[in-house]
């Protein structure tokens, strides 16, 4: 043994008391404010981006009632055009940018270094930059919206509308500076889930052992690194048009307004399965769960995921089927968005032949999913109704299209997400949700739900456009929509119900067990709610359920325990490579986000805040990243 | 070149030949309607062989792999199916419609 060695302290030098009790010692986080602002701990991170999450969704839920108290009755006075539009535009940049793909990824954060079984997600530190990015863009969207300069371009944004000839004002701006932050939060937590499942797999998880919804989050975060720049090119070209005058979007000028809505929509397709890819691993996960078998057809499953996550790509001109594009070429888009419905199909058909072969048992979390089933599939009839180019020309820009998207996102990603809440809720507070009231929550959600979405389909085909703010009596839509701010209510009582629980179930639910599900995927094997470290000794996995029949797992040893050390292992068969240090708790991601924001603001007003806000960043970034005298070799 | 990297290859062929397709869906209308030649059927159809022949190149050598790697190459086999059927599609598009159609 040479004189390193004697100095490492491995966890086989201790029995399993003292074993946790050092690398409690060594992983958990400082009590206190400083603590709480320093922490990279993707456990505390996640809970955080959930719960923020949630925020977001409820006052974007707020605002939708508002729309809906304005609409209920014709020629209605309660809310005028300019703070109607301010608020549509707030509530779909709310719900997309700031609720659905955040917290979709905050689940990843928190479930897939357990799910994989490891002891913290790849580069830590950018995790807890990513959660500063992602309040500070969400702060600067409300509290504009608060001061009445809240965008009011629609939430795709399109020029020339948001151009600088018709959108005087900075609220266009703010609109593409929120994108900014949420965007690089989200970039930053696709890379740390791909490194995190490329190469922090417990020994043992080849490919073909990878729980479901890593895989997802796996499809997901390729998705989102390979879509997300378009659409940060395309917000930053658009202030550039609108602050330092070039002409990317001014056909006068030479630019292509088109060039906005190409750009826009590479990104804006992929990210419907951004946001849908996610809740279907939380669905097979659910799925296996309780009907007590593994899901039928994982090959398939994973077939399904990648397929989806590259068709993806080839979508986006679906949503410009009125833009005067030839139709043959458009047509190419139509072949492929009725190519996705493969996939798309096979994943349902492999979850209803697992319930079918399995015991199911009707928990709140099933009976998510099985509402998840039945509203994806109308959402995905009219998806394939809407890639008609002849059909789509019709029912273009009305409520037909918000009653689609609606079923597609609330079906398939508000579902399934509620559901996993209701499943993962004893990892991530050590209690249980009440049963009863899950129940009841869902009944409400589901017929709520279906009461005032499914009439915006008639509504649609009675002409309603979408995003007017009134309209006349003699127009044959009052009725109709009269009975859907009703149904809304129902609705929104569904979703108070739920908030209700959460927040009593996390002070004084029923204690959680370690599994009290019987699940089979690893985060189940570490009591509830996990401790700072995960595992006191890493997992070995020999098949896709590690934790059948409640047996011992075997597991990794040889780990240090008086530093921060993640086992590395190989990206095809999970063979141990090398042990590596994980960075330790640090405020200077707090700091560097607050640098970035105060940059990224400024730059909303003045090009020069580019130069002169990069300086704070710059040194933030060196404190950062400051040598600690700590070797960071692998071992 | 080994079997292996034969194998991806052939499997990455159709996702390849879908981006590209896709593209040249953008483009070549306008010629096709310009010169009155069906630019954009022909290279459909071709695009849509090569994929089946690299899709029939991929399950040529399938012998001593391991557990994973056959789970990859199956998984492999089923998504490049799913863009053969995307390109197919494609094909049957330039069969039908007018490329001077707006």
């Amino acid at each position: 043994m040479t004189p390193k060695d004697n100095r490492e302290i491995r966890d086989t030098a201790f029995d399993a008391a003292e074993l946790e009790r050092r690398l409690a010692a060594t992983w958990t986080t400082p009590p206190g404010l400083l603590g709480a602002l320093s922490t990279v701990d993707h456990k505390i991170i996640g809970r955080r981006y959930i719960t923020t999450a949630f925020v977001f969704l409820a006052l974007g839920g707020l605002l939708s009632l508002l729309m809906r108290l304005q609409l209920a009755q014709p020629e209605a006075r309660f809310i005028g055009p300019d703070r109607y539009n301010q608020i549509f535009t707030t509530h779909g940049t709310n719900m997309m940018f700031l609720f659905a793909v955040p917290v979709m990824q905050a689940m990843a954060i928190y479930l897939v270094p357990l799910m994989v079984g490891t002891r913290n997600i790849a580069f830590p530190r950018l995790n807890a930059f990513s959660y500063w990015m992602y309040l500070a863009g969400g702060l600067l969207l409300w509290i504009a919206f608060v001061l009445d300069t809240g965008p009011d371009v629609g939430w795709f944004a399109y020029v020339p509308l948001a151009g600088p000839q018709y959108a005087a004002g900075k609220r266009a701006d703010i609109w593409a500076q929120m994108i900014t932050f949420t965007e690089v939060s989200a970039l930053a937590v696709a890379v740390e889930i791909v490194v995190t499942v490329f190469k922090q797999r417990a020994p043992g998880m080849s490919l073909d052992r990878i729980p479901l919804f890593v895989w997802s989050m796996l499809v997901t975060s390729f998705l989102v690194i390979l879509a997300m720049p378009a659409i940060m090119i395309a917000s930053t070209s658009l202030i550039l048009d609108r602050l330092v005058g070039t002409h990317f979007f001014n056909p006068a000028e030479g630019g292509d307004a088109l060039l906005w809505q190409h750009l826009f929509w590479f990104f804006g397709h992929p990210e419907v399965y951004i946001i849908f890819l996610p809740a279907v691993g939380m669905v097979s996960t659910i799925v296996a769960t309780f009907t007590r078998r593994p899901v039928f057809g994982y090959l398939g499953m994973v077939m399904a995921l990648i397929a989806t996550g590259v068709l993806a790509f080839g979508l986006w001109v679906h949503h410009m089927f009125v833009a005067g594009l030839p139709r043959l070429g458009e047509s190419f888009f139509t072949a492929s968005s009725m190519a996705i419905a493969v996939p798309a199909g096979l994943q349902i058909f492999c979850w209803l032949a697992t319930m079918w072969a399995g015991k199911p048992i009707f928990k709140t979390p099933l009976l998510f999913v099985i509402g998840f089933i039945v509203i994806f599939v109308i959402g995905g009839l009219t998806g394939v109704m809407v890639a008609s180019v002849p059909f789509d020309t019709q029912v273009h820009d009305t409520y037909f299209v918000v009653a689609h998207f609606h079923y597609v996102l609330v079906g398939g990603a508000v579902f399934p997400l509620l559901g996993a809440i209701y499943y993962w809720f004893p990892k991530l507070t050590g209690r249980m949700l009440n049963e009863t009231t899950g129940r009841w929550v869902f009944g409400l959600i589901f017929t709520g739900f279906n009461l005032t979405f499914f009439p915006m389909h008639i509504l649609g085909l009675r002409g309603m456009p979408r995003r007017i703010y009134t309209y006349q009596p003699e127009m044959p839509w009052s009725g109709l929509n009269m009975f859907i701010s009703l149904s809304a209510i129902v609705l929104a009582a569904g979703f108070l119900l739920f908030f209700i629980d959460a927040i009593r179930s996390a002070r004084a639910g029923a204690t959680a067990s370690a599994n009290p599900w019987g699940a089979t995927t690893l985060e189940w094997a570490t009591p509830s709610p996990p401790p700072s470290y995960n595992f006191a000794k890493l997992p070995l996995v020999d098949s896709l359920e590690p934790i059948h029949d409640d047996a011992f797992l075997p597991a990794a040893i040889g780990l240090r325990v008086d530093r921060r050390e993640l086992l590395i292992t190989s990206v095809v068969e999970a063979a141990p490579e090398a042990r590596e240090s994980s960075s330790g708790d640090s405020i200077w991601p707090l700091w560097a986000a607050l640098a970035t924001t105060v940059a990224l603001i400024w730059s909303i007003f003045s090009p020069w805040a580019v130069v002169w806000g990069s300086i704070p960043v710059a040194i933030a970034l060196i404190g950062w990243f400051w040598p600690k005298d700590v070797p960071e070799d692998d071992s | 070149m080994s079997a292996n990297r034969l194998r991806h290859t052939a499997l990455v062929i159709p996702l390849l030949a879908w981006a590209l397709s896709t593209q040249l869906g953008q483009i070549t209308p306008y010629e096709d309607c310009q010169q009155d030649v069906p630019w954009t059927a022909l290279a459909s159809c071709f695009l849509l062989v090569v994929s089946i022949v690299g899709l029939a190149g991929s399950r040529a050598t399938l012998t001593g792999l391991t557990r994973t790697e056959r789970f990859l190459v199956n998984a492999s086999f089923l998504i490049a199916l799913a863009f053969v059927f995307a390109l197919s599609l494609q094909g049957a598009a330039t069969m039908l419609l007018d490329p001077c159609q707006r």
